[in-house]
């Protein structure tokens, strides 16, 4: 039973994680892709995207690991409510807190620049940076908030009682527990900046830093057969690097050697931040309006605007915002295109990864690694090379085989789960491996059947990291427009496409949504 | 249908409201069954879903047209209705994305064995002389083909220029008096100009791609990097030129004139002048692929676009006609002037770029980037 369901999820992952890309590669003849390595601008965007993709992994941990130490072991008031404050930049698509940023930071018109006279010019590599971490910073902050949620801190208390101080607990305890946790999210958000393309368009375009995604989507906006398979290319080149890195962390740092959830409940104590605890709290919110607040500010603006770029108060109304709700009767039915596809989505992602993530964590059979592996490939392919992969591979039925989902919300369901599945995987990963498998072994000895070991013991214990791992797929489908945008067709609106339409019609029109100026083309 | 939107969201709904309940043990139990349950719901819903949608696009018995193109959606509005009305009984489904976006969805369903599209209108003349080519555009000469100028067609009538969109100089006025404003492309290299101008990239955009095509074969590629010392944005497509001119982030931009004619209500602070030493033509091109069978009905709305009713439209949205003795776009110079400035499109420029694309981008991401 538990075996043909491993088989099952690899069947699955074969047939859509792996077959379509697959087929994409064969396309492309040595020569071309010889002829892509030789390419001096490639070069450099191999060593650019590496080191921003770096810089930004680098300070997503520096950011949210001790973010979540203060938000699980101190007494710090109102943690609750921090912590899902600082959950929400992961709701908003990256590249709308880039206009943002492009707004405020601008260096000719930028607000901030303007009114405070500072000398801001977000076009730059520090700017680059900052705008990818204050986004992604979230994948390690939710990675190790649920690792220390879970973590047994009988452990922590053993060191404080033989005196250690808080920092050597957190140094010599936590952090070698927390390492799997850590490299994960690192992992994720290292990814995540390397397949980006929106930021990367829009700050590294202006500011002359030439990234890999950058790199495939001039290949692919040749329009030629050959362009598409130079782009595959790269693609690939991009696939290699990140499958390596993966493995790499895979098998070393993000190893799970000791396991965080036994038998026995435990209670963390708290550390009391005494006189610290106004200063920090400043601190976080200081932090808060920084990274979300103000971009979300400059957005408003730019939102209420009747004219853009000239900021009076008599120009701010809510014209813009009447124009997106009430003119079109499309509105609705993107919605609600939209929801039903960002909930399937990750209802079928948290299901498959309640399952996968078992087989994976908890048993020895062969391929476990592999199978993680490969669900995270299309995640770190740019969104628009594997839109193609699937209209190859689905456009005719499945290779040809029967009924073609072409032009369905099917197809573009499709894709979301493929490309988000590592997100919530990851996640569910991180949960089972917490677990220490006397919990199973006692369900186990107790007569329970496979069923009964999830239902008892797994689930319960898993319920954080499920809810995570759907709201990790749902929070970016609601908004995707590179895959929607060649998968759509009539009456299969999303918000994405919708929003892209309203700035191609209507250029005036705020909400920041010119965003996606990147991708319009006349 | 109704039903499916709602059966998930009360999956959704008991799955968090167990979740938000705190669980005592013997909510585990019913708790699994909720998980079990929805997950069956779900299945049968996507399912269902699924069906739904195939057996929709299955089910239509009645000739259906697909229209691939770049066209903004609220000409799309005006034109489908004036088609339907035209050919009753015949569905028209238009899909509509950016020129590169169209251009790639064809490439992956020819790739994948067969073209969905019947009829393509978008402005990349290059990527259609390519499939040209490739013998994957259907000849036609349509209604008025031979009043389209000879340099603005393919001349088997493989593809022909519907429309004229053209690139200009624009400006912020708040920023830049009229009397100061630019008035040739050359003069942009200026160093009075440094750190105000941008434009789309060649990369990402092919009227940019056409426009640097055309400078670089008139003024060198020393040009660009005079431009580059002026600090010149190259970067995504028009939109975003107009982002930065509105937002005086750079006052001056090498834009559409569509996009300028489109804001003179909302946002008349934003002017273009057509520069001295010419104006860029982009060709906003119809072509039908070639397919099985009788092509009757894609040669009959073909030549509805170039009737006078298809033109109008074309003008409605900004663009120049292709076919002479229509109204040119309202506020715009007349088209006989633009002609008379602008470079041209001659054979050997079309057949040079063609082969020389990627050595145009290439050089242009080294100057620029």
């Amino acid at each position: 039973m538990r075996k043909s369901l491993y088989l099952i999820g690899w069947l699955i992952i074969l047939a859509f994680f792996i077959a379509p890309l697959a087929y994409l590669t064969t396309l492309p003849s040595t020569s071309q892709i010889m002829d892509v390595l030789k390419n001096d601008n490639l070069l450099k965007s191999i060593t650019n995207t590496f080191i921003v993709s770096l810089a930004v992994g680098v300070l997503c941990v520096l950011i949210g690991v001790p973010l979540a130490w203060l938000l699980t072991r101190t007494n710090l008031p109102g943690k609750n409510r921090f912590r899902s404050w600082f959950c929400l930049p992961y709701a908003i698509p990256p590249y709308v807190g880039a206009i943002g940023w492009i707004i405020l930071a601008n260096p000719n018109s930028g607000v901030l620049n303007t009114l405070l006279g500072l000398k801001l010019n977000i076009y730059s590599f520090t700017g680059l940076v900052w705008v990818e971490t204050s986004f992604l910073f979230t994948f390690v902050l939710l990675t190790t908030l649920t690792a220390l949620d879970r973590m047994d801190s009988s452990l922590e208390e053993a060191a404080r009682l033989s005196g250690a101080r808080a920092w050597h607990v957190f140094r010599d305890i936590s952090l070698p527990l927390l390492r799997p946790a850590i490299f994960n999210g690192f992992a994720l958000s290292f990814l995540a900046t390397a397949a980006s393309f929106g930021v990367p368009a829009m700050i590294g375009g202006p500011a002359r830093l030439y990234l890999m995604t950058t790199q495939i989507y001039t290949y692919q906006r040749m329009g030629t057969t050959q362009g598409i398979q130079m782009a595959v290319g790269v693609s690939v080149l991009l696939m290699i690097t990140t499958l390596v890195l993966l493995l790499v962390v895979q098998n070393t740092l993000g190893q799970q050697t000791s396991h965080l959830v036994s038998g026995k409940s435990t209670r963390p104590s708290l550390l009391p931040l005494k006189g610290a605890t106004v200063p920090v709290c400043i601190g976080l919110i200081l932090f808060l309006f920084l990274i979300f607040i103000l971009p979300l500010l400059g957005l408003l603006l730019s939102a209420l605007s009747a004219v853009q770029g000239s900021w009076s108060w008599h120009n701010l109304g809510f014209g813009n915002f009447a124009r997106v709700l009430l003119d079109t009767e499309e509105t609705m039915r993107a919605i609600m295109n939209s929801l039903i596809l960002g909930l399937s989505a990750s209802v079928a992602c948290a299901l498959f990864s309640f399952f996968m993530s078992y087989f994976i964590t908890k048993t020895t059979w062969r391929g476990r690694t592999l199978a993680s592996v490969m669900t995270s490939i299309p995640f770190s392919t740019p969104g628009s090379v594997l839109a193609l992969a699937l209209i190859l591979a689905f456009s005719q039925g499945y290779f040809g085989i029967g009924p073609s989902l072409y032009n369905t919300l099917g197809l573009i369901l499709i894709a979301y789960i493929i490309k988000y599945m590592s997100l919530s995987l990851k996640t569910l990963h991180d949960g089972y491996s917490q677990i220490h498998p006397s919990l199973e072994e006692a369900a186990r000895i107790s007569g329970a059947g496979f069923w009964a070991t999830l239902r008892t013991i797994y689930l319960p214990l898993l319920k954080s990291s499920l809810v995570a791992s759907a709201f990790f797929v749902f929070m970016p489908v609601m908004s995707e427009l590179t895959m929607t945008i060649l998968l759509t067709g009539p009456g299969l609106e999303t918000i994405g496409t919708l929003i892209f339409w309203f700035v191609k019609n209507i250029c005036g029109l705020g909400l920041g949504l010119q965003a996606f100026q990147v991708y319009d083309i006349t | 249908m109704e039903l499916i939107p709602d059966l998930l969201k009360k999956n959704v709904q008991s799955l968090t409201m167990c979740q938000a309940s705190p669980c005592k043990n013997d909510c585990k139990e019913t708790y699994f069954l909720v998980l079990l349950r929805s997950m069956k719901k779900t299945i049968l819903a996507s399912v269902f879903v699924l069906l739904q949608l195939i057996s929709c696009t299955k089910k239509s018995a009645e000739p259906t047209v697909w229209i691939y193109t770049s066209l903004y959606k609220d000409t799309v509005s005006d034109i489908q209705p004036q088609l339907e009305k035209e050919f009753p009984g015949v569905k028209f489904n238009f899909y509509q994305a950016g020129s590169e976006d169209v251009a790639a969805k064809v490439q992956a369903e020819d790739l994948a064995g067969k073209i969905q599209a019947d009829i393509l209108i978008f402005s990349d003349r290059f990527w259609f002389e390519g499939m040209t080519e490739q013998d994957k555009l259907l000849s036609y000469k349509p209604t008025n083909f031979d009043k389209v100028g000879t340099t603005f067609k393919q001349p088997n009538g493989a593809y022909t220029t519907v429309s004229f969109p053209i690139t200009v100089l624009a400006y912020n006025s708040e920023s830049i008096p009229e009397k100061d404003a630019p008035k040739t492309f050359k003069e942009l290299t200026d160093s009075k100009w440094k750190g105000k101008i941008s434009t789309g990239s060649p990369l990402a955009s092919g009227t940019a791609f056409t426009s640097v095509a055309f400078l670089a074969k008139s003024y060198g590629w020393n040009y660009f990097k005079d431009l580059r010392k002026n600090d010149l944005i190259a970067e995504g497509g028009n939109s975003g030129v107009v982002r930065r001119l509105q937002s005086k982030e750079r006052p001056i931009g090498i834009v559409l004139m569509e996009n300028i004619l489109r804001l003179s209500t909302s946002d008349p602070r934003i002017k273009y002048k057509v520069p001295e030493d010419g104006a860029i033509i982009q060709s906003n091109i119809l072509a039908i692929v070639k397919k099985d069978g009788e092509h009757t009905l894609q040669k009959k709305i073909t030549d509805w676009f170039f009737s006078a009713k298809g033109q109008a439209a074309m003008a409605k949205s900004f663009m120049y006609p292709s076919v002479p003795g229509n109204a040119d776009p309202a506020g715009a110079p007349q088209f006989a002037l633009i002609l008379k400035t602008a470079p041209v499109w001659s054979d050997t420029f079309l057949k040079e770029t063609m082969q020389s694309r990627d050595k145009i981008k290439d050089e242009f991401t080294k100057i620029i980037f």
